[in-house]
Parts: C-alpha cells; structure tokens; sequence
C-alpha cells in the first residue's frame, strides 16, 4: 500500500514580499505595463516573424512541420495580446486547439489550417481595431470556411 | 485565506519582490523579454533566466529560487516545463524542490491544465500575460502556503481546494461512522479550551 506525505515548508515567498516598503499593488501592474508597452514594436516584429514561419511549415507535410505549426501559433498567441493584435491572437489561439487536435488524432486539414493563417494575414495588413465590425466579419468567414473545410474532410473519409 | 501570521500583514496592499530570487524559463527571446518587464515593474531585482529544460535544472542546483514562472512549451526535442516542475518536485533539492511555480502557457486547453495540475504547479496562467492576473495569482500563492503532498503518483502542493464531502451516488465506505450525528454527549467546549487545541504553544523543555 502507498504511503502520503503532507510536508508544511515556511512560507518563504509571502514574508519575503510582505516586508516594509516596496510598490502598491497599482503602482506595480502600471509598470509591469508600461515595461510591457516598451517592447510592443518587437513583439509585433514577432508577430510578422511567426506568421512567415507558420506559412513555411503549412506549405511542408512532414509530422515536424505540424508541431512548427502549433509551435508558431503558440508563439502568436503570446504576442498578439500584448501589442494590439488581439484579433490576430484569437485567431491563432484557435489553430492552436486545431493543429492540436489533429496532430493528436494522426490527421491534417490543409485548408482549414490554410484558412486561419490567411485571416491572420488579412487581419495583420488590414490593421482593424479589435472591436471594428470588419475584423468580427472577417472571423466569422473563417469560421465558415474551417467549417466547409472539416465537412470536405469528413466526407472523403467517408 | 489567513493573514494570522503578523509578517505577512503588509500583503494584500503592497508588493516587495526586492529580496526574492525569481527564476524565469522561456525559450522564446521576446516572450523572456516580456516576462522580465512584468517582474522589474513588480520590483524583483533578482531574476535568473534559463531558455531550456537543462538551463531551468543547473538554475535550481546553484541558486535558491523563491518564485519560478516557467512556460509550459520548452525547446523541442527535449523535455517540456511540465516535465521540468515534475523532476523539481522530485529532486530532493531543498528548499527548490517546494518552490512555488506559474506555469505560463499559450494554449490553456483542458488537457493541458490538468497536466499543470498533476505535475505539481500551483497555478497555470494563460498568454498573452496580464501582469493584473499574474500578480493576484503570486499574492495567492504567499497568502496561502499550501502543504505539500507526496506519494507515488504526485509530488506537489495539496491541490484540494474545497472539501465536498463524499462523491454523489458512491456514498460512504461502509466504516465510516454514520451521516445522522445524535445528540450531543457534553457540554461546548469554551472558545479558550479551542484556542489552547489549536493555537500553537511554546513547549518549556
């Protein structure tokens, strides 16, 4: 029979961070924010750099390409929020679950994973604000297209 | 959440990171960059850095780390962060081995939380990071030191939550004692008896 352990350890952390002084709560997310908006150009710099890598390993059929897709979307998703592309980064968050959901179940949708990385592009160049009408309609189109795309596939498998 | 202990009675309005190590493990150069940023504007004058698997393992053999936030995708072809918090939990390295740790991640999908869960992180956390979110997750973790658990299938912080009692439809084993509780056979116990159970004592040698 297994034996547990319950081991109590000193709270090491929170009297390290509750000592006298340092920032108010506020003060250290406007920071920690201000940090963040100092690095927005290379971030979407990033951005541009994974969606080039995305378009290579789409173009591949080997197994090492899918992971650089979920690779470059992930990398997508951390930088998109954070430099005013959260659009491009909901976008990529959804061929995340896609390209992970596939690789799992040993198949690939060419056109659906096509699909997001060309809504990416569109919504890269076109530079809607996220609450523009343009940018919803925009995702609700692929949301279309990977639909029509997954229905194809199911009927060839049928 | 309990603030009895008088050190920590500054938490909750402030932030000092100052005197803490923090140790950072991302592969991605700006995602890094990032993560630096929200810990300088938290105040942490100590960070170390380590972009793979094997850069995380020599941080925590030479260094004593008080907080690790550590994405959960690392370099590929080697082992991920969750695999890393699970060799941490079981190094033996002390105090290390109970860090606390933020797994950060890109794609929060079910599996992926409960192989947060089950490696023995304290919190998962979603990108792109809300330096908000993230600094309410590292009071939590200060203001409520968790035991840690160990068997053979888990090494890591106790992840009960709440106590719900006996799953429904199961019932109770066969020897527990019944649900319907009978009168009582004394008189309450006075609240300075209670204290004196729970509130710990100096021992006179």
């Amino acid at each position: 029979m297994s034996s547990v352990n319950f081991i109590r350890r000193p709270n090491r952390l929170g009297k390290l961070i509750s000592t006298p002084g340092g920032r108010k709560l506020g003060e250290a997310v406007a920071m920690a924010e201000s940090g963040i908006e100092t690095l927005r150009p290379a971030l979407q710099a990033e951005v541009d750099a994974a969606l080039d890598r995305l378009r290579a390993a789409a173009g591949r059929t080997d197994a090492a390409a899918h992971a650089e897709v979920y690779a470059c979307a992930t990398a997508i998703v951390g930088a998109a929020g954070l430099c005013g592309l959260t659009r491009v980064g909901e976008v990529a968050y959804n061929l995340c679950e896609l390209s992970d959901r596939y690789i799992e179940a040993g198949v690939w949708n060419e056109a659906a994973i096509a699909a997001h990385i060309q809504t990416m592009g569109v919504l890269r160049m076109a530079n809607l604000p996220d609450d523009s009408p343009d940018a919803q309609a925009v995702l609700d189109g692929l949301k279309a297209l990977v639909r029509r795309a997954e229905e194809k596939a199911a009927q060839s498998e049928g | 959440m309990s603030l009895a202990d008088p050190s920590l009675a500054n938490l909750g309005s402030r932030i000092d990171l100052r005197k803490a190590t923090v140790l950072l493990v991302e592969p991605n150069n700006q995602a890094m960059d990032v993560l630096t940023q929200i810990f300088l504007g938290f105040g942490a004058s100590h960070t170390l850095r380590a972009a793979s698997f094997e850069e995380a393992q020599q941080a925590v053999h030479g260094n004593i780390v008080d907080l690790i936030a550590c994405e959960a995708t690392l370099q590929p072809e080697e082992p991920d962060g969750y695999e890393f918090v699970s060799w941490l939990r079981r190094s033996g390295l002390d105090p290390n081995a109970f860090a606390p740790v933020l797994l950060v991640s890109s794609h929060t999908s079910g599996r992926n939380v409960s192989r947060a869960r089950d490696c023995g992180a304290h919190f998962m956390v979603s990108k792109p990071l809300a330096p908000a979110v993230l600094l309410q997750r590292i009071l939590w973790i200060a203001q409520n030191n968790r035991t840690f658990v160990s068997c053979d299938v888990y090494s890591g912080p106790d992840r009960r939550f709440q106590n719900v009692g006996p799953p429904d439809g199961i019932g109770r084993r066969h020897n527990d004692l019944p649900a319907e509780v009978g009168e009582a056979a004394g008189a309450n116990m006075a609240q300075d008896e209670i204290d004196s159970l729970l509130t710990p004592q100096k021992v006179a040698r």
